[in-house]
C-alpha cells in the first residue's frame, strides 16, 4: 500500500467483507480513511463528496468486476487519475476478457477457454489483468475456421 | 553483420541485467534499416491499434521523445539525418529515406501521427514511453511494431509492475520491484542497455498477440532436421533514459534475428546456446513458448556440439 493522506474505500455489496480487511490495515497504519458504500454505481451525493477531495486523497475500490467498471469510469469522470485508484476486483461467476486478436472486451463466465463474442476467435483466458481496460488477457489459440481443431489448442503464451 | 549475442555466461537467469550505454547511440542503424522501416510503415498502416497507443495528455512528453531522436540521429549519423530550422519551421531530413519532414515543434497539427508515432517510423527500434508519478512507471505511450509476444493495445495504462507479473520469478522474487526502483533512480546523465532474448519458430520480427494464429503454429513444424534454419534467436537490445522536461522514462526495443544455423557457426556462442537451453528452468520454458520444441532444437545444437 502506498503512503497517502487519505483513503477513500468504495465497495459493493460483494466487496464489504473484503472492505473491512482494507480498512483494518489504514487502522493500524494510522491512515484517514472514508467507506463509501454502494450499489450498483455512486449516487449524486457520493459524486458530490468525491469532487471535493483535495490531491493526495486515494481510492480503493472493492467490487465485483462488472461494478468496478462502471465506477471506475465515473471516478475518471469526476477527475481521479488512474495512479489515484487502487481497484482490488472481488471474484464473481462472470469476468471482463480482452481479446488478443481483435481488442475487443467482453463479459465471460469464468472458464479457461471462451470464445470472443465480436471476432469469434476462440481464446485462452490468462490471469493477467489491466486495470485500464478492467479486464484479464484472452490470448489466440485459434482462430474461427479452426475451431474444432486440436492443431494450435492448449499452446496459446501470450506475455 | 551486427548481432548482440546475449549471453555471457553458460546460465541463464533473470537478475537486474542493465549496463550503462557508453560510446555509441541508443539508435541502431543496421543493414536492414530500409527493409525493416518498410515493415515497420505497413504494420502501422494495416494494423494501427495494434501498433501504438498513447493514454491522454501525453503528447507534450511525446514531443521530448522527437526531440531526444532527433539528437540523438543528427548527433550520431549526420551523414544519415540532419536537420534545421526555418521561422518557426522545422525541417529533419532522412537521407536513406530521402525524406524531408517539415513541422513546427510542440504543435500536434503540424505533423500527420501523434508525436511519438510520427517520429518512430524513422528508427529501427520500438518505442515506449513510461510516465514517473507517484513512486511508480506507467505505459503511458507505445508504438510497438515488432513486439515479442506482448500487446501494447493490452498493457497501455498498465503499471511496470503489472506488465511483468507474467513473468516467472520476478514478481515473486521482488526482483521486478528492485528494477523498478532502480529505473526510477535513473538520472538523465546516463543511458542504460540490457539484453533480452527468446527463441523464434520462422524469420517474424512482429510476433504480436493479435496473430498468434499465424506464427505460433509454426512452432509445431520445428523438427531436428529443419531446427538450424526455421528457428531464430531473437534478441532485444532495450535501452532506457531519462527525459528530464517530463520526468519521463524512455524505453527503447531494438530487435535482432538471426537462425539458429548461423549462431552455432561461432563456437562459444554454440556452446554457450546449447548449455544455457539446457539448464533454462522449467517455468521460463514455459513463459518463453519453448515447450513444444526446445527438445528437438536441444538435439540439434548437441548434434552440432558433438560434430565440432
Amino acid at each position: 500500500m502506498t503512503r497517502v493522506r487519505k483513503y477513500i474505500v468504495i465497495a459493493d455489496r460483494a466487496g464489504l467483507h473484503f472492505a473491512q480487511g482494507f480498512v483494518n490495515q489504514l487502522q493500524t497504519q494510522g491512515i484517514c480513511y472514508h467507506l463509501l458504500e454502494t450499489e450498483t454505481a455512486i449516487d449524486s451525493h457520493q459524486v458530490a463528496y468525491l469532487s471535493f477531495q483535495t490531491i493526495g486523497t486515494r481510492i480503493a475500490l472493492i467490487a465485483t468486476q462488472r461494478h468496478v467498471h462502471t465506477i471506475r469510469a465515473t471516478l475518471a469522470n469526476i477527475g481521479y487519475g488512474p495512479e489515484e485508484i487502487e481497484t482490488f476486483p472481488v471474484e464473481t461467476d462472470t469476468l471482463r476478457v480482452f481479446c488478443a486478436h481483435c481488442h475487443n472486451v467482453f463479459n465471460e463466465s469464468r472458464t479457461k477457454i471462451v470464445r470472443c463474442l465480436f471476432c469469434r476467435y476462440t481464446l485462452s483466458v490468462t490471469n493477467h489483468y489491466a486495470e485500464y481496460h478492467d479486464a484479464v488477457l484472452g490470448c489466440i489459440l485459434c482462430p474461427p475456421e479452426q475451431t474444432n481443431s486440436d492443431e494450435i489448442r492448449g499452446e496459446s503464451l501470450c506475455d | 553483420m551486427y548481432f548482440p549475442f546475449p549471453f555471457d555466461g553458460d546460465t541463464y537467469a533473470y537478475s537486474n541485467n542493465l549496463r550503462r550505454l557508453e560510446n555509441r547511440s541508443a539508435f541502431e542503424i543496421t543493414d536492414t534499416y530500409l527493409e525493416e522501416i518498410s515493415l515497420k510503415r505497413q504494420r502501422l498502416l494495416d494494423f494501427h491499434q495494434d501498433c501504438f497507443q498513447q493514454m491522454p495528455s501525453t503528447s507534450s512528453a511525446q514531443w521530448e521523445v522527437v526531440q531526444y531522436v532527433i539528437q540523438e540521429l543528427t548527433h550520431h549519423y549526420p551523414h544519415l539525418f540532419s536537420m534545421f530550422e526555418k521561422g518557426k519551421e522545422t525541417i529533419f531530413v532522412n537521407h536513406q529515406l530521402n525524406e524531408s519532414e517539415s513541422f513546427q515543434f510542440g504543435v500536434d497539427a503540424s505533423i500527420p501521427w501523434a508525436p511519438l508515432d510520427f517520429i518512430g517510423r524513422h528508427v529501427q527500434e520500438d518505442l515506449i514511453l513510461m510516465g514517473q508519478r507517484d513512486d511508480a512507471l506507467y505505459l503511458d505511450a507505445g508504438q510497438l511494431c515488432f513486439p515479442g509476444n506482448w500487446s501494447i493495445a493490452f498493457d497501455i495504462g498498465m503499471k511496470f509492475a503489472d506488465i511483468h507479473r507474467p513473468v516467472p520469478v520476478l514478481t515473486t522474487s521482488g526482483l521486478g520491484s528492485r528494477i523498478e526502483q532502480f529505473i526510477l533512480r535513473m538520472r538523465t546523465e546516463t543511458a542504460w542497455t540490457r539484453l533480452n532474448w527468446s527463441l523464434n519458430a520462422g524469420r517474424r520480427l512482429d510476433t504480436a498477440p493479435s496473430s498468434f494464429h499465424e506464427w505460433g503454429s509454426l512452432r509445431q513444424q520445428v523438427t531436428k532436421q529443419n531446427a538450424g534454419e526455421l528457428v531464430y534467436l531473437r534478441v532485444e537490445e532495450q535501452n532506457l533514459m531519462r527525459l528530464p522536461g517530463h520526468n519521463s522514462i524512455l524505453f527503447t526495443i531494438h530487435s535482432y534475428l538471426m537462425a539458429i544455423q548461423e549462431v552455432i557457426q561461432q563456437p562459444l556462442w554454440r556452446q554457450r546456446l546449447t548449455t544455457v537451453l539446457c539448464t533454462l528452468s522449467e517455468d521460463m520454458v514455459e513463459y518463453k513458448g519453448l515447450c513444444t520444441y526446445l527438445p528437438v532444437v536441444l538435439e540439434y545444437l548437441q548434434e552440432a556440439q558433438a560434430r565440432a
